[in-house]
Formats: C-alpha cells, structure tokens, sequence
C-alpha cells in the first residue's frame, strides 16, 4: 500500500502532513470546499478505494441532502454519494494548492 | 453479423458449458454503469436487460456472435469495480472470470470519465490475457467536450483501443473483430498451431512490487505434490494450472489490495495524457443531475414523479384491464364454458378446470397484466433516464432508518408492479440483513394485485378518502414492521457509496425491450401458478372444503377482527390469488347466505376497511414466497410470511377496537 509520500502513486501533489491536527472528516466539510484525501479510517477502506477515493485525491463537496442525509463529492467528472457514517471515515485536509481552507 | 442468443443464469449451469468450448470466448468486463449490456446488444443484434443504474447486470448472460465468418461466444459478466470486487452475491469477480475462462477480454471504459475506468482495463491486462479497450459512452464524452487519442492509449495499454457507442453502434463491431482476433491468437499459440508471442505487459509497478509478484507467482505455479494437496488447491492456482490465467496474472489478483492504489495513480497519468479538452457549456442532463439530488427541487421533483407514476399506473392499467377483461369475457369464457364440461364431464374437477382457465386466465388479463406492464414500462423509462440512482440518494436517509440503504427505493419501488421481480430486485442489496429486511417491507408493499382490492373494496362503498386512509394504514404498520425488523435482526447499519449516474433521455428501443423482458419473466411465473392456484382453490370452493376450515377458524376471526368467518377464509385463500380476496369473499358468501350478495349487503365500512388492510399485509402469495425461498431460503421465507401474517392480524385486531366492530 503506497503511503502519500509515495511519490510514484502521487506524483507532484501537494501532501498533507500525516501529524496534521486539522484534519477534518468528509462528513463536516462545507458545500462548496475543496479538500485533499488524507485517510480513510474504518471499515469502508475497501469500498471507497473501489471508488476512487484513495490518499491524495482531490475531492469537491458539491452537495447534501435533507435530513442527515448523504453528502455528494465531485471527484473528477464524477459524481459520488456517501453516506453520512461513510463520509466521517474519509479524514481530509486542506487543499493547499487551491487555496481554500 | 449473424447472431444467435442463448441466456443462462450462470456460466456454470450452461448445458454444453462455455468453459472448454471449441468457439473463442470473450469476456464483457466493465465498471457498472458502462453500457456493457447495451454494447452487447449492438454486438449481438438483441436488446437485453438493461439500466441507466449500477449493478443492472447481476447474472452472466452469453451470447454467440459471428464476425465475418468466425464464430465467439461473448459473455457479460456483471458490472464490477475491480477483480477482487463482490458484485452480486458472495464470489469476488476473479472467480467468474476463472469460471467463463475467456481466451481474450473486451474492457469496456467511459471515454469521459477515463481516469475511473483504466485500473480496471490495467487490472484486467495484468491477467495475463489478450485485452481490446473500448472507450465508450463517446457521445456523452463529446458532449462534455472530452476526446481521447487512442492511438497513443493503445500503445500505453499494449492493447488496442476503440472508440464506441453502445447507443448509436459505432466502433461495436471493430472493437470485437479485435478481440475475437486475439482470442483466436491465444488458443493457436496454446494448441501449438502458432508461435508462441507473450502477452505479459510492460512492468508498470515500481521495482519492489515487480519483484513481489514474480515471487508470488512462483509460489502460485507450484504444482501440489500430492492428490489430496491438490484436491485443497485454491482456486487461483488451479486457474494458473489449468492455464486461465497466468502465474503473474494469478499473482496480481493475489497482490490486488497493494495494487490497486498504484492502478489508480497510473491511470490518473495515462488518461491525462490521452484525454483532449475542448470547452463546452455544461450540458443540460449534468444540471438536472445535480438539481436532482438538492433538497431543491429534488424533493418536489421526486414526489411529483412519485405520484405521476401511481396515476399513469392507476388510470393506464385500469384503461387496460377494462379492454382485456371484456375481450375475455365476451370471447373465449363462454366457449370454455361450454367445451371445459364437455370435454371433462366429471362434477367437481369440470368446474375447479373452469376455475384455472377462466377465471385464472380472466384474472391474469384485468389485474395482472395490465398492472404489471404499465408500471413496468414506467420503471424502464425511469431506470434508462438513470433518475432513480438521484431517488435513491434522496431516500437514503428515509430507508436508513429502515436498516437500508437509499439503493433499495429501485426494487421497492419495483414491488408496487409485482412483488416477485422485486425479490429477485433485492440482489443489488450488498448484506444478507439488507436482503432480508428489504424482501419482508416488498412482501408488505401493496402490489397491483393488493392494491386492486384495496381500491375496489373500498372506493365505490366508502369513498375514495377511505381508499387512500387504508393505503396510508398499510404504508404506516409497514414502516413499523420496518423499525421492528431493523432493531432485531442483528447486523450493522448500510452504508452508501454510490456513483451517481448521469441522466440521459430514456432510448425507446432500451425501454420497450426491458419492459418486455421483466414482463415476459413475470408471465412465465405467474401464469403457472395463477393455473394452478386457481384449479386448486376451485377444488377447495366446489368440494365444500373450505366449509371446514371457516368452521375452525369463524370464531377467532369474529372476535380478532369482527369479520364474518367467510371473510377469514377468503383472506387464507387469497394465499393462492391475491386479486381474487375481494371475489373470494363474493362467492363463499353467495354459498354461505344462499343468494348472490353484494360487498356493501355483507360488510359494513368499517368491516370491509379492516378486511382491505388485513388482506393486504398478510401472508405474502405463493408466487411470492417461492422467489423468497429461492433467494433467502426456506427458513426466512417462513420467518418473513409469519411476521407479515402477525403483523396483518395484529393492524387488523387494533383497527377492529378503533373501528368499534370487535
């Protein structure tokens, strides 16, 4: 399994810092926010990866649901819906090559 | 290309087996939601089952094709992420590949979205077997402004690569010239006819993993030593033995969870150097996607849609029915009537025949037919525009409070037509609980037939109000049962991942053909048992069978429900016939009182309210518990038949009290 250090799985990408103490679940990013994949913990590991949702990808919180529902991600031309328990699995971190928070 | 078409559930069950057949094989591999089942039309000439939403193709299908004059057999296997994915049922993906033991693979990829489907194209390579890539879908690619130069992907892959269109054809038949051409290569070179030219593909990996495969596959091309070491052979060895895959190949599936992430990075490279841009406005169907799934409009539209398809299916169905049943009557019953007792001359078997063939076969035409085809050209035309993945996000959180995931609103939904394909709709449910609690709510779910007898119970004695008050008991106590089901049945809570399919407009031919297959599937099933139920419950009714069983079972429907002991027996009955619960009722009365009686003469509102919603939770009909049994077992269906039976006496006892007739 290739680390985000990897430099052969991530070529080039900006890479959060694995001490990051400002790392934030998918499940509590903002509609609209731009973020960067730092780990995904829990035991939808496997699913997400199926997906496209490993260490290093840029993700766009594009949408939510009523209700608690599942939160919607842009990755790439795709659109992905998680839910809730699923997204809180996904730590993320600032998109520094955006800009964005 | 001439074709012909042969479908089996699975590769196994195939009687003349597609594994060792003298034909080439080549395998239909693709992510979900791909248009592989359409690319295999377009390459067979025949439409099959297909849907704008993941998980569409849940069995095999194979299908003999001819290029020029060279014959293959082309196998769809399902919609899958990766090789070592479960895409329907418990097996990964690897173990169907193994099973169909291709000679070549047709890796077919979105040309938009190339960046997502190439770790599965390089998945596939790694295999060990001749690849052809077709990059399809390139009429929604040009649309979004995405081309792909897959001359320079090809050379990348070491495979060709095609542009196509499931939809239009295009490139469908060059792409699969292709692999049928290297499928015949491979069994050449296997059969000694041909040079031998390797197909294991450039390394990719870093020199590490490289190095860890070759160490893998020599474990994994270890002959066993003995006949009991090979009677325990794992599955992947016995694939490298038997010369499925290679040993690198089998190494690679081995290796899969280390790979993968380093699939996904080279594929990110790749499709950025073969993918042009050009910019575009955004197309409509991407903003109505996306308008789908916010609370607005997506909440207004997905009930707007909700109730538009109740009325198409109401007032289309009941246009139907009206046409069909009077066909019948005026047509064929009278003559069954006459030739049916001539013919067999025997008192009671003459009229329990009338029974099956006329009244089954009238039965069939006014409720199940008209019903069933009508909401099911509705659920194609919605599943091909590829709105219901946006419901089910929609619901997701409705149904997780059911133990379920937002994915369930699509066989759910199915279960207001007929509950029978529903079931078998459940096995794009991942868990075992999430097939179990989602086949008990289908068995609660009212469909056509239950709702028929709701309604006409009902609406012409008490209003249409009081229809629409028990409709909303039914759907209250099934929601209950729900919450109940969830908080007993062990297991974890769903989770959703699901991609989001882009809309399209619905393509008639896809619509009208799967409408057709589900309808065909549901003709095939229910007709027999329709026949038979209804032979069997003329038995019942002419040989005065039924008198003991109201005897036994009068009292306790009296004092539980406050119906009329005719009125319990016509709901066990119903076991056999659903729609027949209210006409049941009709005849058993006419015998029990001596003269014809109408509903209203028999029971009172009250009476006939409680007898609607008791008939439509309890025990699930026999075609029904048959596709229980075959899908859950015998035990669950059971389970799930006493709870619903349970259920429906205890909604009924309590209506009774409220209602005041018990």
């Amino acid at each position: 399994m290739p680390t985000s250090t990897d430099p052969v799985a991530f070529p080039g990408r900006p890479l959060p810092s694995p001490e990051d103490d400002g790392l934030v679940p998918l499940s509590r990013v903002a509609v609209g926010r731009r973020r960067v994949i730092a780990r995904l913990d829990g035991s939808a590991r496997d699913e997400l990866e199926r997906e496209g949702l490993l260490s290093g990808t840029i993700v766009v919180v594009i949408g939510r649901t009523p209700l608690g529902g599942p939160v919607i991600v842009q990755l790439g031309r795709t659109r992905l819906a998680l839910s809730v328990n699923v997204a809180a699995q996904v730590m993320t971190a600032p998109d520094t090559a955006s800009g964005q928070p | 290309m001439a074709t012909t078409a042969a479908c089996h559930p699975a590769i196994r069950a195939a009687p003349d087996g597609v594994a060792g057949s003298r034909l080439p094989v080549v395998a239909l591999v693709g992510r979900p939601n791909v248009g592989k089942s359409t690319f295999l039309a377009r390459a067979s000439h025949r439409f099959v089952e297909t849907a704008n939403a993941p998980g569409t193709t849940v069995s095999l299908e194979r299908r003999r094709v001819r290029i020029g004059s060279r014959d293959a057999w082309l196998v769809d296997l399902p919609g899958t992420r990766a090789l070592d994915d479960v895409p329907a049922g418990a097996d990964p993906f690897w173990t169907l590949i193994l099973e169909a033991a291709p000679d070549s693979i047709l890796v077919v990829a979105d040309a938009g979205h190339l960046e997502r489907h190439l770790p599965l194209a390089l998945a596939c390579r790694d295999l060990g077997l001749p690849v052809v890539l077709a990059a399809n879908l390139t009429d929604e690619a040009t649309r979004r402004g995405i081309s792909v130069d897959t001359g320079r992907l090809g050379q990348l892959l070491n495979a060709p690569v095609h542009s196509t269109c499931g939809r239009t054809g295009e490139g469908v038949d060059a792409a699969l010239a292709d692999a049928v051409r290297l499928a015949d290569t491979r069994r050449a070179v296997l059969a000694g006819e041909s040079s031998p030219r390797s197909t294991v593909p450039a390394p990719v990996y870093p020199l590490g993993m490289e190095q860890q495969l070759r160490e893998t596959a020599a474990d994994l091309a270890e002959p066993p030593r003995s006949l009991g070491a090979a009677a325990v052979m794992e599955p992947l060895q016995a694939g490298v033995l038997t010369g499925v895959v290679s040993g690198r190949g089998a190494a690679t599936l081995r290796l899969a969870r280390e790979l993968e992430p380093l699939r996904w990075a080279i594929a990110r490279r790749w499709a950025a150097g073969v993918e042009r841009h050009q910019d575009v406005p955004e197309p409509l169907a991407d903003r109505f996607g996306r308008w789908s799934t916010a609370p607005w409009p997506g909440i207004p539209l997905f009930l707007g849609t909700s109730f538009a398809a109740l009325l198409a299916v109401i007032f289309v169905g009941g246009w139907l029915a009206a046409v069909l049943g009077a066909a019948w009557a005026a047509t064929v019953s009278p003559f069954l009537a006459t030739a049916i007792p001539a013919v067999v001359p025997v008192p009671i078997l003459a009229p329990a025949l009338l029974w099956a063939f006329d009244g089954g076969m009238l039965g069939m035409l006014s409720v199940g037919i008209p019903y069933v085809l009508t909401f099911y050209l509705l659920l194609a035309a919605l599943e091909d525009s590829g709105y219901l993945t946006s419901a089910a996000v929609l619901m997701d959180r409705v149904f997780g409070v059911l133990g379920l995931p937002g994915r369930a609103a699509i066989p759910l939904l199915a279960a207001a037509g007929c509950n029978v394909p529903a079931i078998y709709g459940t096995r794009v449910l991942r868990t075992r609980r999430e097939r179990l609690l989602g086949s008990f709510l289908i068995t609660l779910t009212p469909c056509s037939a239950r709702s028929a007898v709701v309604i006409a119970a009902l609406a012409p004695f008490a209003g249409v109000p009081v229809a629409l008050a028990a409709f909303a008991v039914v759907g209250t106590a099934t929601i209950a049962a729900g919450l109940g089901a969830n908080a007993l049945v062990p297991g974890r809570q769903p989770s959703l991942v699901l991609e989001l399919s882009p809309l399209r407009a619905p393509m008639g031919r896809h619509v009208v053909a799967k409408a057709w297959w589900r309808f065909r599937g549901f003709v095939l099933t229910a007709t027999p048992i329709m026949l038979i139920g209804s032979f069997v419950l003329g038995l019942i009714y002419e040989a005065g069978a039924w008198r003991v069983f109201a005897d036994v079972t009068g009292p306790a429907t009296e004092a539980l429900l406050g119906l009329p002991a005719i009125a319990g027996v016509a709901i066990a009955f119903a076991f056999l016939r659903k729609e027949l619960a209210l006409q049941l009722l009709l005849v058993f009365a006419a015998v029990a009182l001596g003269h014809q009686a109408g509903l209203g003469e028999l029971l009172s509102p009250a009476q006939l309210f409680v007898y609607a919603v008791v008939s439509s939770l309890s025990i699930p009909c026999i075609a029904t518990l048959a596709a229980l049994r075959g899908e859950l077992g015998g035990r669950a269906a059971l389970a799930i038949s006493a709870a619903s039976l349970a259920l429906a006496l205890g909604v009924g006892a309590v209506l009774a009290r409220l209602l005041g007739i018990a």
